[in-house]
């Protein structure tokens, strides 16, 4: 495999070393992703209705940002997602696919709402209670991957049946939760401390809580741990080569299960963030058993859209949330699934976000109109010392 | 499906019938860029008819990539191909075969679970009108070629039990059922023994005589030299030059290859083995995935000032041997001793230790397959620089990463053994040269200081100028009094590297060599299980353990007593071997040693050994820093 140093490089230009830089590819692939996703729903809403398409595909656009309010819904309903996000993110660095974001979201949330609507504590405590039910939804899977080797794609698609059952059981019966039929009793009128405090915020909207203030310095300190400490240096060892990780003396089973609770609490800390915002904890829970909430499975979208990066998960899921929100925007026209068919768009495309880095690796510093006009570039693409890079491709050549 | 393979076999004939150009192939002026790099500038190449005609170069000089154009899998930038003095355009395998070229590739394109004859007969199926299979319709055919070129193929065996060197010829089989005329051979003789090498040269004599003409790539000079009509040296994607074999020399081939003299021969002083460094005793390793013992009670001890060398055939158990020493898989039974270098240091156990206890414990291990084990590749240079040390003082303070300390010391060992890439220790390590991964590795686990260096193929698809480069840095570490365990399959490096080669056949230890003393083709006999030497039984260390003492030493000593009866007798089983071998004698020397055994074994100490290793780890962690 790339033995391709003996072999002349092609030199690069400033700009194509900054195209190389791989933030800069990681944030443009993302960038790629979401206009070819909103071009694909704009065609889409042609398709449905050629007139209508223009007027609501830019009232849905411009929907998010109509007042203070509609913005600060965006920011403080993305909590949850970034929360699972964050999950999905941190266990694909260890390289594991959690699909289980959502069940490790209900375990916290059952946790959470039990600690606050039975035992009346304060929102901190049910917000650790979240993080410990999650963690225990987690770390089955890894368990079972670790020492039995199950696909933990599978065990954790049926963890994700089984704490929904659970937290239906809970609710049913307990009287003191459940009030009527099909929904809960109201956090806020039983035990107002749990209700996330606002702490200043309620200046922007009244239901501005801290939550999405805890998301994102939660995504900070993920982002510290996985590239600062021995942790982080661990777990993506272990989930870039595994058999280089056993090589190094890094037990891997240890870090599978450890990657799968770390993940799994942050994704209960998402069920706590959102059981515990004055939206849902006003209104009571709806708890008819119908389907898993779609918040564990939106976190793969955020992550997927953020290239796995912590930080970059904080701006995807406020924008999947921004596109969630816009659908209201849409007007009669059309139905309000079709901002879920542009985030599926996205993310779709999002997973093709190694193949647009490929092509921004290939094709970056080289202006496409050269590429049009001269069959061949020059030798040496830029006049400033290009750096010598053995290769840019990852492809085979001696081979 | 047959009118189909009709059709492919009166192309091929028709082509093949025409006489008018001298070259069956000529390649003019071919380029071929892939982003970054340019893997054939300007190449020109021509096959005479009925020649066998050799392509030499160094890893990445681009010999696959031209091998691949001419085979259809990649199209060329600029340049155009003739076969048979008509203009070709091959697109994809399928033209290239119906010209009448085809390809043994380095790793080959078999079933495992299908027999020869199916293999054999895989895509140009004889079947009916209906899609019934009729094989024997064409069985006697193959059976026929199997006879005139004397390959002794079982048709009906299956792939997975045959020998490598049968599953090739099932290949080239492939390619004369096909009528094929042009065959190419990528690396061919990589994965055989001497004896298969030198049958295979023979078939490739035949081939040539029957007008098949013969293209094959090598990066083995004496091969090239000792078949090969013609030979073409690419360099860097450029060709320097194409020569009569006739008229050149092994040290001018590698001079056009490398574009510098290079030491073919290792050079290294006389080894003077010290004490012992490492005990196996009866070690057994079961594999889950071959469900069976691929190790089966092996024993032996390596010294320092040693390159001990494990040779075999690939699938011996030497692998499994590796992975049970270095921890990466558990060992069935059996023990495994190390010295401790450290002052008074009580020797250790290590066969209950996990793979980081063991590297702490001092030993160094460079691993078979690079890319799987030694490396993360997609981490960058600095972080694979200390991927086993991230944790210890330096590199990291109460579970933080210090960037700052991995980058200079990554710095240090880039500096010291020469390892180049683009952007120094930022380099994603995907993107160096294999031979630089390969540096980085040796680096790495050299400058752990450890008194054992485990070292498995270290060469393993390098270049000359890496290989040499690899071989000093190993020798300068057994000059510095490490013990060396080599595993290697290329028989010249065993050859050249080793002070003392163990051969493993079928998990067990079949013969312990003096390179000095022997030929590479009684080595072969060895490898290839034709020939077995029995060994002596190694001390028990366990009953060698006397208070005051290390264990190891008194190990050394008995074994240093085997070793005279062993090198004066050597017990002969095959009638070969009785012959060449000198008659049995001294007798005494036998019944000393053994005499001196059950002294040893008089003495037994209640002290085990398992009762300290973690403290002794400790500390041999402390002396690495």
């Amino acid at each position: 495999m790339s033995d391709t140093a003996n072999t002349a490089p092609i030199g690069k230009s400033r700009v194509s070393t900054f195209f190389h830089k791989p933030w800069v590819v990681s944030v443009l692939s993302s960038l790629v992703s979401v206009v070819v996703g909103l071009l694909v729903g704009f065609i889409v809403l042609v398709c449905i209705n050629p007139q209508a398409a223009p007027a609501a595909f830019a009232s849905m656009i411009k929907f998010g940002f109509t007042d203070k309010n509609s913005v600060a819904n965006i920011f403080y309903s993305s909590a949850p997602i970034l929360m699972t996000g964050l999950a999905v993110a941190f266990a694909f660095k260890a390289g594991s696919f959690n699909i289980g974001g959502a069940g490790q979201y209900m375990g916290g949330a059952t946790f959470a709402f039990v600690g606050a609507a039975l035992w009346k504590l304060p929102w901190p405590v049910c917000i650790l209670l979240a993080l410990i039910g999650g963690a225990l939804v987690g770390c089955i899977p890894g368990v079972l991957k670790a020492f039995f080797n199950v696909n933990e794609v599978l065990s954790a698609i049926m963890m994700n049946w089984i704490v929904q059952g659970i937290f239906y059981m809970v609710c049913q019966s307990n009287s003191a939760i459940l009030v009527t039929d099909g929904a809960t009793t109201k956090v806020s009128n039983i035990n107002p401390s749990a209700v996330l405090p606002t702490w200043g915020l309620e200046g922007i909207d009244p239901n501005f809580t801290i939550g999405f203030v805890i998301a994102c310095i939660l995504a900070i300190i993920v982002w510290l741990v996985l590239e600062k400490t021995n942790l982080g240096f661990e777990i993506k060892a272990c989930g870039l080569n595994k058999d280089a990780a056993k090589y190094a003396g890094i037990n891997e089973k240890k870090n599978i299960i450890l990657a799968f609770t770390i993940s799994g609490a942050l994704a209960g800390i998402g069920g706590a963030l959102y059981i515990l915002m004055p939206a849902a904890a006003n209104s009571g829970l709806d708890i008819k058993y119908s389907g898993i909430p779609s918040q564990g499975f939106d976190g793969i979208s955020v992550a997927l859209l953020a290239n796995n990066n912590p930080i970059g998960c904080i701006f995807s899921a406020l924008f999947i949330q921004y596109l969630t929100y816009s659908g209201t925007g849409l007007g009669s026209a059309f139905t309000h699934k079709i901002p879920a068919l542009i985030v599926g768009v996205i993310v779709y495309f999002a997973s093709f976000v190694a193949f647009v880095r490929m092509m921004i690796l290939r094709y970056g510093g080289t202006p496409f109109w050269r590429k049009w006009f001269k069959k061949k570039p020059a030798p040496t693409g830029g006049t400033e010392a290009p750096k010598a890079e053995p290769t840019t491709g990852k492809e085979d050549v001696s081979k | 499906m047959l009118h189909l393979f009709k059709k492919k076999v009166a192309a091929t004939e028709t082509v093949a019938a025409d006489p008018s150009s001298p070259f069956v192939v000529e390649m003019r002026h071919i380029s071929k860029s892939f982003p970054g790099i340019k893997a054939n500038d300007d190449i020109s190449l021509e096959l005479k008819r009925g020649e066998i005609h050799a392509l030499l170069g160094e890893n990445g000089a681009g010999k696959s990539t031209l091998m691949s154009i001419l085979f259809g899998l990649y199209s060329p930038d600029e340049g155009e191909i003739f076969v048979n003095g008509q203009k070709a355009n091959i697109k994809s395998p399928n033209d290239a075969t119906k010209l009448g070229i085809g390809m043994v590739h380095q790793h080959f394109m078999l079933i495992d679970c299908f027999t020869g004859l199916e293999n054999i007969i895989l895509g140009a199926e004889p079947v009916d009108k209906i899609g019934v299979l009729h094989p024997k319709k064409v069985r006697k055919q193959i059976e026929e070629l199997c006879e005139h070129y004397h390959f002794g193929v079982d048709l009906d065996m299956k792939v997975q039990d045959m020998p490598v060197g049968m599953q090739q010829k099932v290949e080239i089989l492939k390619m004369l059922y096909r009528k094929t005329d042009i065959l190419i051979f990528d690396e061919p003789t990589a994965v055989l023994t001497p004896q298969e090498i030198d049958e295979l040269m023979n078939s490739f004599r035949e081939l040539v005589k029957e007008g098949k003409t013969i293209l094959f790539i090598s990066h083995k000079l004496n091969e090239i030299m000792g078949v090969a009509d013609r030979v073409t040296v690419l360099r860097k994607g450029k060709v320097v030059n194409t020569i009569n074999v006739k008229d050149t020399n092994v040290q001018e081939l590698s001079r056009m290859m490398v574009g510098r003299d290079v030491q073919l021969v290792v050079q290294k002083k006389p080894c003077e083995p010290k004490k012992t460094i490492l005990s196996v005793r009866d070690l057994c390793v079961y594999s889950h995935a071959k469900h069976k013992e691929v190790v089966k009670n092996v024993s032996f001890d390596v010294r320092q000032g040693e390159i001990t060398c494990i040779a075999g055939i690939e699938g011996n158990g030497q692998t499994e041997l590796i992975y049970a020493l270095t921890g990466l898989e558990k060992a069935k039974s059996g023990k495994i001793y190390l010295r401790n270098v450290a002052e008074n240091g009580e020797d250790i156990q290590l066969d209950h230790f996990s793979v980081r206890q063991r590297n702490e414990a001092g030993v160094a291990h460079i691993p078979e397959d690079r890319h799987r084990y030694g490396l993360v590749l997609d981490f960058d240079l600095q972080s694979n620089m200390v991927l086993e040390r991230y944790y210890q003082k330096p590199f990291s303070n109460i579970g933080w990463i210090n960037r700052q300390a991995i980058h200079s010391y990554s710095d240090k060992i880039i500096e010291q053994y020469d390892v180049r890439s683009g952007k120094g220790s930022q380099s994603i390590v995907r993107d160096m040269s294999g031979g630089n991964q390969q540096k980085a590795i040796v680096g790495r686990e050299l400058d752990r200081q450890t008194p054992l260096l485990i070292a498995c193929q270290p060469t393993r698809g390098l270049d000359v100028g890496a290989i040499e480069y690899i071989h000093n840095q190993i020798v300068k570490a057994r000059d510095e009094d490490k013990g060396v365990l080599l595993l290697s399959l290329e028989l010249e490096e065993v050859m050249n590297l080793s002070d003392r080669i163990l051969v493993m056949y079928e998990g067990e230890i079949v013969a312990d060599l003096n390179p000095k003393e022997i030929t590479l083709q009684e080595l072969g006999l060895y490898m290839s299980g034709a020939k077995r030497m029995e060994l002596p039984s190694l001390p028990s260390v366990e009953n060698s353990l006397v208070a005051g003492k290390t264990v190891l030493d008194d190990a050394v000593a008995a074994e240093k007593e085997a070793n005279i009866v062993e090198k004066k007798e050597p017990e002969v089983e095959n009638a070969k071997e009785a012959q060449e071998a000198p008659e049995p004698k001294q007798e005494e020397v036998k019944t000393e040693s053994d005499a001196q055994k059950e002294i040893v074994k008089e003495n037994p100490s209640k002290r085990t050994l398992k009762k300290t290793p973690r403290k002794v780890t400790k500390k041999g962690g402390k002396d690495h820093e």
